[in-house]
């Protein structure tokens, strides 16, 4: 359990604090990744959500299926992607139940956990630096210029990298092995 | 503009999203909208015995200040609308450019700005991908990427597309635009498509500004606009998107206050990629639509009242809370990165603060115009960092703490407009044009925060506090101490 973690249980008003101090710009560009940049009001209240569910539901939580910054990230994304299936005419339904549930059972959410994990391994097996462009680029939507200046490189290398790494993906999405150019 | 990318995240578990940020740290927001979403996270977030307490700490100065705004607003009810936005959230520009022009609140300097760029079409035309000159390039994209061959059974309606420009809004300091794209009610849907609207089609189209240039008559020279911001404004309505036949691009601009765009008639080509699925995706373009339109630069050029520029000397002892980062031979790895509090002499520094009277405020610049040799550039960019209040009224970061009084009565910390400045600080102070005769004084009272400790490092004793790699929680203590106050010149005083 990392610090900020342990100090929501044992203090939870510091915890905020540094939660806040921390983790704002990730869970901010989560959200924005689902929602688009130029819906600004929109992605604070999703972020200002996030915080507050996750700070509410703590005692709740199984801390031990991940840290807060991934809770605050899955559950910003949770409910950005909720926000825009509620054009479709969905039903609202309680903050809490946008917490990511650790123990989903559904055969539907089973196939798509399945996939998912597919995802996630691919990715990480990609390895650095090219799993992290992946991670900003397609999680959090930050375009090449600023993903460039994040890894001190060129916005051309991380399109050039971006697209070899898609390259990657694809080979092994189709069972290809990862190593193969 | 959503991330419908090539390849998209689904939803994901704890589990799957603890893997996948392992090692992730901080990515950077502009403070303004941290500040914002700290300020009301804590506010929410206070437990209720903090809540009541903080009632009977604060009820009678509350009753004491809605006294005191009634007053205020009797007294001067022309600067009733100015602080009502003040208090009531926070005013940007862009915000108001995003707002539907029929249901939005009117800032009447605002409309009066939109009214006199007045904008006017030109000419347009529309390029399919199979003509551009650097097709092949798309193919190539489309054919790695999983996208299907470009047709123009697919693709053909972009053709009838009829750009228009909606509204420019240019005040010497910002210019926006929006550029409405009429088409078909089902191809409006498409557009919507990646917000999550389900169109029913199979395509899901997207589009955001690509080269963007301007030229004024009598000048050969054919100048670059910067874009900053773009997308397309998303319909959530589902009334008012089932009668739309145009999709808005919202787009805006770098410009230089010190090189504003030149007085007259500016002619815009506008060069706008729409993209199958997501635009961030330069690949995926299917169609180019470049569009002319002129505007009127003259009144955005005339600010309300000169600008003003005033520098301040300070003196005496302070302390700043700074950090230092050090980075590998390569630039890819940081290798240190720590926080410390340092006992410095302001003899020596100079604040300068430069005043712009727009239509959409008064624009506050705060720079250090001189600092002492032993001031590092760390320090200098520290010293002009921005602080913001907890739930419990107090601060826990350091920074410049900018409290605003309009004749003499308290109105709330100064409101930040969107930016990346390092170690300069910009407020916007919603007093609008027709509002300067009836103020008569707007003061802002600066202070100081420094932090004395730091997640438990005694920094006020000299310890340096080393921030883990992946960055860490910020807890801090900290003293506020005052700095300056500045009475902001107002025209017409």
């Amino acid at each position: 359990m990392d610090a900020v973690t342990d100090l929501l249980r044992r203090d939870p008003e510091r915890a905020l604090s540094q939660m806040l101090g921390a983790y704002t710009g990730l869970v901010y560009h989560a959200a924005a990744a689902v929602l688009g940049r130029s819906s600004h009001e929109e992605i604070e209240e999703c972020v200002n959500d996030a915080f507050l569910v996750i700070y509410k539901s703590r005692d709740r939580l199984d801390f031990s299926q991940g840290s807060v910054k991934a809770y605050l990230c899955a559950t910003a994304r949770n409910l950005a992607i909720n926000r825009l299936k509620k054009r479709e005419g969905a039903q609202e339904v309680s903050l809490d139940e946008f917490v990511s549930s650790p123990s989903e059972q559904t055969e539907s959410a089973a196939l798509r956990n399945l996939e998912a994990e597919e995802l996630v391994n691919a990715v990480l097996a990609l390895g650095e630096p090219d799993s992290k462009i992946i991670l900003y680029r397609y999680y959090f939507d930050l375009p090449s210029k600023q993903i460039a200046k994040l890894l001190g490189t060129q916005p051309n290398t991380i399109d050039q990298r971006l697209r070899r790494a898609l390259g990657k993906l694809n080979r092994l999405s189709k069972g290809g092995n990862r190593n193969d150019e | 503009m959503t991330n419908n990318h090539v390849l998209r995240f689904p939803t994901l578990s704890v589990r799957q999203t603890q893997r996948l940020l392992a090692g992730t740290g901080i990515l950077p927001l502009p403070r303004a909208a941290a500040s914002r979403i700290r300020a009301s996270v804590l506010q929410k977030a206070a437990p209720k015995s903090l809540a009541r307490n903080r009632i009977r700490r604060t009820l009678v100065p509350i009753a004491a200040c809605l006294l005191a705004i009634i007053v205020f607003f009797v007294a001067f009810p022309k600067a009733a609308l100015a602080v009502s936005e003040f208090l009531g959230r926070v005013f940007t520009p862009s915000r108001y450019m995003n707002e539907d022009p029929a249901t939005r609140t009117p800032v009447p300097s605002i409309d009066e700005a939109l009214a006199a760029a007045a904008p006017k079409d030109g000419d347009y035309s529309i390029t399919l991908m199979p003509d551009l000159p650097n097709a092949q390039e798309f193919v190539d994209f489309r054919a790695q990427n999983g996208y299907d061959p470009f047709s123009e059974e697919n693709w053909g309606w972009l053709k009838d597309i009829r750009p228009e420009i909606a509204e420019v809004l240019y005040d010497g300091n910002q210019l926006i635009w929006n550029t409405n794209l009429f088409t078909t009610n089902e191809h409006v849907r498409e557009f919507m498509e990646g917000f999550g609207v389900k169109s029913g089609s199979k395509l899901s189209v997207d589009a955001l500004m690509g080269d963007v240039t301007y030229t004024v008559a009598g000048d050969p020279t054919v100048y670059t606009l910067d874009v900053s911001g773009h997308g397309i404004t998303p319909i959530f309505d589902e009334t008012a998107l089932a009668t739309a036949n145009h999709a808005v691009l919202y787009s805006d601009f770098y410009i230089n206050s010190a090189h504003p765009l030149p007085d007259g008639i500016l002619t815009i080509t506008q060069n706008i990629r729409v993209c199958e699925k997501d635009a961030m995706d330069y690949g995926a373009t299917v169609a180019i639509i470049t569009h002319t339109f002129t505007f009127d630069t003259t009144k955005g050029n005339t600010t309300a009242a000169d600008g003003a520029e005033a520098e301040y000397p300070l003196s005496g002892e302070a302390y700043i809370s700074f950090d230092h980062t050090e980075f590998s031979e390569d630039q890819l790895t940081m290798t240190k990165w720590t926080m410390q509090t340092q006992k410095v002499s302001l003899d020596g520094v100079k604040l300068k603060v430069k005043y712009e009277y727009l239509p959409t405020g008064i624009l506050v610049h705060l720079s250090v115009a001189e600092k002492p040799a032993d001031w590092t550039d760390e320090m200098a960019s520290a010293f002009l960092r921005t602080t913001g209040k907890t739930s419990a009224n107090d601060y826990q970061s350091a920074g410049i703490a900018n409290v605003v009084y309009i004749d003499g009565k308290l109105i709330g910390e100064a409101s930040q407009p969107e930016s990346w400045l390092q170690g300069e600080l910009q407020y916007i102070l919603p007093v609008y044009p027709d509002q300067y005769a009836d103020v008569q004084s707007v003061v802002m009272k600066l202070s100081l925060a420094y932090l004395v400790t730091y997640n438990g490092a005694d920094l006020l004793s000299g310890e340096v506090y080393t921030i883990p790699e992946g960055g860490s929680g910020s807890d801090g203590v900290v003293n506020l101490i005052p700095l300056i106050e500045i009475t902001v010149p107002l025209p017409n005083n």
